[in-house]
């Protein structure tokens, strides 16, 4: 190896190129729901409307990703590997959610040593012997579970209104109506977020990923109409 | 008295298809003294007899916790079977480091053959000398497995390996079908009254020759050894009546 | 044999006068030896795997010790001779799946994966530090060009098939295999004539108790290699047996 000069050390990921956005879940009564919207941005400049942000990785587990697209891409590719060399050992037993979920913080965490982390801040749902389980790891290699979670963004728009709706009695109706609301919310006040979403649950039938649904905005508001107050111009 | 050409290593195949240095290993554990493992629907259980070798010495250790939910049993060289068991730790502590879950037993015992196997097919190793039985609860429930030498394994509902073993098995084979439902109390006296079918005549089962191990669904794999073996031991005691399973067979040896 | 015991036949790196390596024909009867048959049929719509296995106690769970593993989801593997040295090649074949994948993001053809492990199976007769393999070994397998059938053996020979069998009972199977109608025959037709083979060759005065083991890798399946399902197998097993039975 060169020893290389100080002013040009080697480097790594350093920014994240093409991201997605907040990615939102929630427990409710029966299952554990998650929810992304569909586009994957390049700065601001929305890239690609179409992608996918949310992925079945094995019979009963889910993931819901935020930040760099192929970071995740890779971490798929990890999970699918997984998946296969289960499939190979066949014995009746399979991975549960935590598992998964344990297993993706080390690989965060120890890309993370590296300093060469997979730029993701991501969701994990499952559910299992009546028991649903929501976690949460990022390119930190922190790992958490919660009843509700959300990434980045969505953890100042989407968090306060799930921390104030939130119930664990609540339907999977009720979840999907919060999970609206607040990618609404997301959508009103995230310039990279989009009303185009998709919505996925794991319960006992197994993982369902929904086809994407767009949402309606309100943008009638008074204020919205009139403008900016301060240059009475109709911007802000 | 084997003696032959082909023989002295693991890397050559005699003309009948043979490996003769795998079948000398394996032959290794049948000179080990006993050891049975039995599982109901709610445990699985092994035992084993320990020897010492004079009578200023300690009894060697045959049964080895794994991880909170398995351990394992040995016959043959103790030695060898330490390496196995520090291996199957290892692979069970980095499991839950990595996925803060339990390792499937099934899993670790192929696992534990696959290694074997490596050793016997290369120059400058030899076969491990040992087989062990594996007791274990996970996902899947309890299972109680066996490894040998050759790096082959199987799955039973009981099973027993090690010196004198095959009076054991025949013990087993009669009843096993009857012991999906059993307590554990009774599970243990499946255990030892079996393995006292491998005794040498004139020989006893005592709290310093004998040592178990049992695990059941979320429950710590626990050693019952020296004082813990003694309940046990008087409850087959008075189930040494005449006529009772284990007095009879005893007589047949 | 003529050279048996005089010292040609000791190591395989060693050539006999005659130009025989003898380790590797000790291999071969290794796997004529152990005590298991397998087969295997090429069908229009995928492909069968068979084997036939003794149970060495009645203890033995039923269905744990398998003779026909995954390598990939696409890709089984029916295994004759000794077990652990089964396994092993059964390992690198789930490397050589997961190592292709990686590389080229898709799943690997079958006749690539039967040409890895004939290869890994020859570079264990080149050696003499290693032995060769005690396994001959089938490999049914479905991707882009269809359902394929290969076989691998010691020597590092392997072939494709439409038919094929391996391990003790070979030569009697293959020569029933070759009565059927091998470019008509459906994977569910193909199920219970593999099962009538299996019983037809078993030679029930040296084992009494065996099992057979069924998979395929075929459009019902999902183009995924499965054991089959469960009722599948029983009504096979039925038909072997009566066939069994009419021709006594």
């Amino acid at each position: 190896m060169f020893a290389q000069p100080a002013d040009d050390p080697r480097k790594n990921t350093l920014r994240p190129m093409v991201t997605g956005t907040s990615a939102i879940g929630i427990k409710y009564k029966g299952g554990v729901m998650v929810a992304t919207d569909t586009i994957a941005c390049y700065g601001n400049w929305i890239r690609y409307k179409d992608v996918q942000r949310i992925h079945a990785v094995s019979k009963d587990t889910l993931i819901a990703m935020n930040g760099e697209m192929s970071d995740y891409q890779k971490v798929l590719q990890i999970l699918e590997q997984k998946r296969l060399a289960e499939y190979c050992v066949d014995d009746g037993s399979t991975q549960t959610s935590a598992e998964l979920h344990s297993y993706l913080t080390r690989v965060m965490y120890q890309k993370r040593c590296k300093f060469d982390p997979l730029w993701n801040m991501l969701l994990v749902g499952g559910f299992r012997n009546g028991e649903a389980y929501l976690g949460y790891t990022d390119l930190y290699g922190t790992h958490f579970e919660d009843n509700f979670l959300a990434t980045g963004l969505g953890m100042y728009m989407a968090l306060p209104l799930m921390r104030n709706q939130w119930t664990p009695e609540m339907s999977e109706a009720d979840a999907r109506a919060l999970l609206q609301m607040a990618l609404k919310i997301c959508y009103y006040r995230d310039t990279r977020a989009s009303n185009k979403v998709q919505i996925a649950r794991v319960d006992a039938s197994g993982v369902h990923i929904d086809e994407p649904i767009t949402l309606q905005g309100e943008w009638n508001h008074a204020r919205f109409v009139e403008g900016g107050a301060k240059s009475g111009d109709g911007g802000w | 008295m084997f003696r032959n050409q082909y023989d002295t290593d693991c890397i050559t195949w005699s003309p009948a298809g043979r490996i003769h240095q795998i079948e000398y290993a394996m032959e290794a554990v049948k000179q080990g003294s006993a050891a049975v493992g039995l599982r109901s629907k709610t445990h699985a259980l092994v035992a084993s007899i320990k020897k010492s070798s004079n009578e200023l010495s300690s009894y060697q250790k045959k049964i080895f916790k794994i991880d909170e939910h398995m351990g394992i049993a040995i016959a043959g060289l103790v030695p060898d079977g330490r390496v196995l068991a520090k291996y199957m730790r290892s692979e069970c502590l980095n499991y839950r480091f990595v996925y803060d879950g339990p390792l499937q037993v099934g899993r670790l015992v192929a696992q534990v053959a696959d290694k074997s196997q490596l050793g016997t097919q290369r120059a400058g190793h030899r076969p491990y000398g040992v087989g062990l039985l594996v007791a274990g609860y996970d996902q899947t429930g309890p299972h109680i497995f066996q490894t040998c030498p050759s790096g082959n394994f199987w799955e039973y509902h009981a099973f027993a390996i090690g010196s004198r073993s095959q009076a054991a098995r025949t013990y087993l084979e009669r009843r096993f079908e009857a012991f999906e439902e059993l307590p554990l109390d009774e599970l243990v006296m499946h255990a030892l009254l079996s393995l006292r079918e491998t005794l040498a005549a004139g020989a006893e089962l005592t709290t310093s020759n004998v040592a178990l191990g049992y695990v059941t669904a979320g429950g710590t794999f626990t050693v019952l050894e020296d004082e813990a073996v003694q309940p046990y031991l008087d409850m087959i005691g008075q189930a040494d009546a005449p006529g009772a399973p284990g007095a009879a067979a005893q007589m047949e040896e | 044999m003529a050279s048996i015991g005089t010292g040609y036949d000791q190591s395989t790196s060693t050539f006999s006068p005659d130009g025989r390596i003898f380790q590797v024909e000790y291999a071969v009867k290794a796997v004529d030896t152990s005590g298991s048959t397998a087969i295997g049929v090429k069908c229009v719509d995928g492909v069968v795997l068979a084997v036939e296995k003794s149970l060495v106690s009645k203890m033995m769970v039923h269905n744990t010790h398998k003779r026909i593993f995954h390598l990939d989801e696409h890709i089984g593997m029916a295994v004759s001779g000794v077990q652990a040295d089964a396994r092993n090649v059964m390992n690198r074949g789930r490397g050589e799946a997961t190592q292709y994948r990686s590389t080229y993001g898709d799943a690997i053809p079958g006749d690539v994966i039967a040409t890895r492990l004939a290869g890994y199976m020859h570079l264990h007769t080149m050696y003499w530090w290693l032995r060769p393999f005690g396994t001959s070994v089938l490999i049914g397998s479905y991707d882009q060009d269809g359902p394929q059938l290969h076989d691998v053996d010691p020597s590092g020979l392997s072939y494709r098939h439409f038919a094929a069998a391996v391990g003790k009972a070979k030569t009697a199977a293959k020569s029933q295999l070759e009565k059927l109608p091998l470019s008509t025959l459906t994977c569910r037709q193909a199920v219970p004539e593999l099962a009538k083979i299996m019983y037809s060759i078993h030679d029930d005065l040296k084992e009494k108790t065996f099992e057979i083991e069924i998979s395929w890798v075929c459009e019902e399946s999902g183009k995924k290699h499965t054991h089959i399902p469960a009722d599948l197998l029983t009504s096979a097993v039925a038909a072997g047996k009566a066939a069994k039975e009419a021709e006594e």
